[in-house]
């Protein structure tokens, strides 16, 4: 009895003990998912893989004081296209399109603003697109980015497939 | 022998009382340490809208274009021009004054500027800039990461 009484030690009784450590991994859960929650990411708006366009034919002539750029897109990725930009470069020596070209000549495609060329009906996969002439200043460079529209979360996004862009260099007579 | 004390239910009601009140003063007190988050795109984190921003620049003489072809609008960009041996960071906005839109470059938008400083540097790097939202509501900044997101312009 004597020595049973030597070996005992006061403590916290066990049951406060599990509520105590419940308690604070119930803490520390709520921190850290605070924390991350921010970090899930949602459905971003991005082009699905497999968007595709290939310039099957492209040329600029001159017309009096400006130049004509016929343009002939065909779809040859998985996925419809809606839309494109259309871009030149009016300097040689840059290598990205910086002009959008909005003026169409003929064409059945309709141009809206910040440079978004419309595809009425879409152009679907394996298609060509009709022949379509812009107004331009002398180029050196077009460039056309494929756009899709996306239904994210119910509602409709332009999704811009920087990935399917096309380059062709060219030369104005 | 019998001695006074606090009831074993009140006690355990206390002692759990006060494990939560000094979890909640921890956590609040974390939290300010903290970096505030900014979110952009509906709550995501902002720092992974910078993964998703794409961009093409071309450098002629002391002429910049640039290209955002990604989904992601850009709110500024910070230019670092090095020299040998130096090296100087500025933003499109101060290099390029009024040219450099208010609003930034959106998705799919392209600008093109001059300024002196880019055609005495030797090398450019283009770090983005984006514009989200602070807990509190106040729209604020975040400067994506250099290494992992800059774009060096050749």
């Amino acid at each position: 009895m004597w020595l049973y009484h030597k070996k005992s030690k006061k403590a916290v009784s066990e049951m406060i003990g599990y509520v105590l450590l419940i308690t604070f991994a119930m803490i520390i859960g709520a921190v850290v998912y605070t924390w991350l929650s921010s970090y899930v990411p949602r459905e971003a708006v991005e082009c699905p893989d497999g968007v595709s366009v290939f310039i099957q034919d492209i040329k600029c002539e001159s017309s009096g004081t400006d130049y004509l750029l016929t343009l002939n897109l065909t779809n040859n990725g998985r996925f419809a296209i809606d839309a494109y930009y259309l871009r030149v470069s009016e300097n040689p020596e840059i290598t990205i399109g910086t002009t959008p070209l909005t003026e169409v000549v003929s064409g059945n495609v309709q141009s809206v603003s910040g440079g978004i060329i419309i595809i009425p009906g879409q152009l679907q996969p394996g298609t060509d697109a009709e022949t379509v002439v812009f107004k331009t200043e002398k180029a050196y460079l077009a460039e056309v980015t494929p756009i899709r529209y996306e239904v994210i979360e119910g509602k409709n996004r332009m999704a811009i497939c920087g990935e399917a862009k096309v380059k062709e260099t060219i030369n104005c007579e | 022998m019998s001695k006074k004390g606090v009831s074993p239910v009140i006690a355990t009601v206390l002692l759990i009382g006060m494990v939560i009140v000094l979890g909640m003063i921890i956590f609040l007190w974390m939290r300010s340490l903290a970096q505030e988050t900014i979110t952009k795109f509906e709550g995501e984190n902002i720092e992974l809208a910078c993964d998703d921003v794409q961009i093409e620049a071309s450098r002629v003489g002391n002429q910049l274009s640039i290209s955002n072809i990604g989904n992601t609008p850009i709110y500024d960009l910070n230019i670092k021009l090095t020299n040998p041996g130096v090296y100087e960071t500025k933003k499109a906005s101060e290099l390029f004054g009024s040219d450099w839109s208010r609003s930034g470059l959106n998705s799919g938008g392209v600008f093109s500027g001059e300024a002196s400083e880019i055609g005495d540097a030797e090398g450019l790097t283009l770090v983005p800039i984006l514009l989200g939202m602070s807990e509190s509501g106040s729209q604020k900044t975040f400067t994506c990461n250099e290494k992992r997101h800059g774009k060096e312009v050749f």
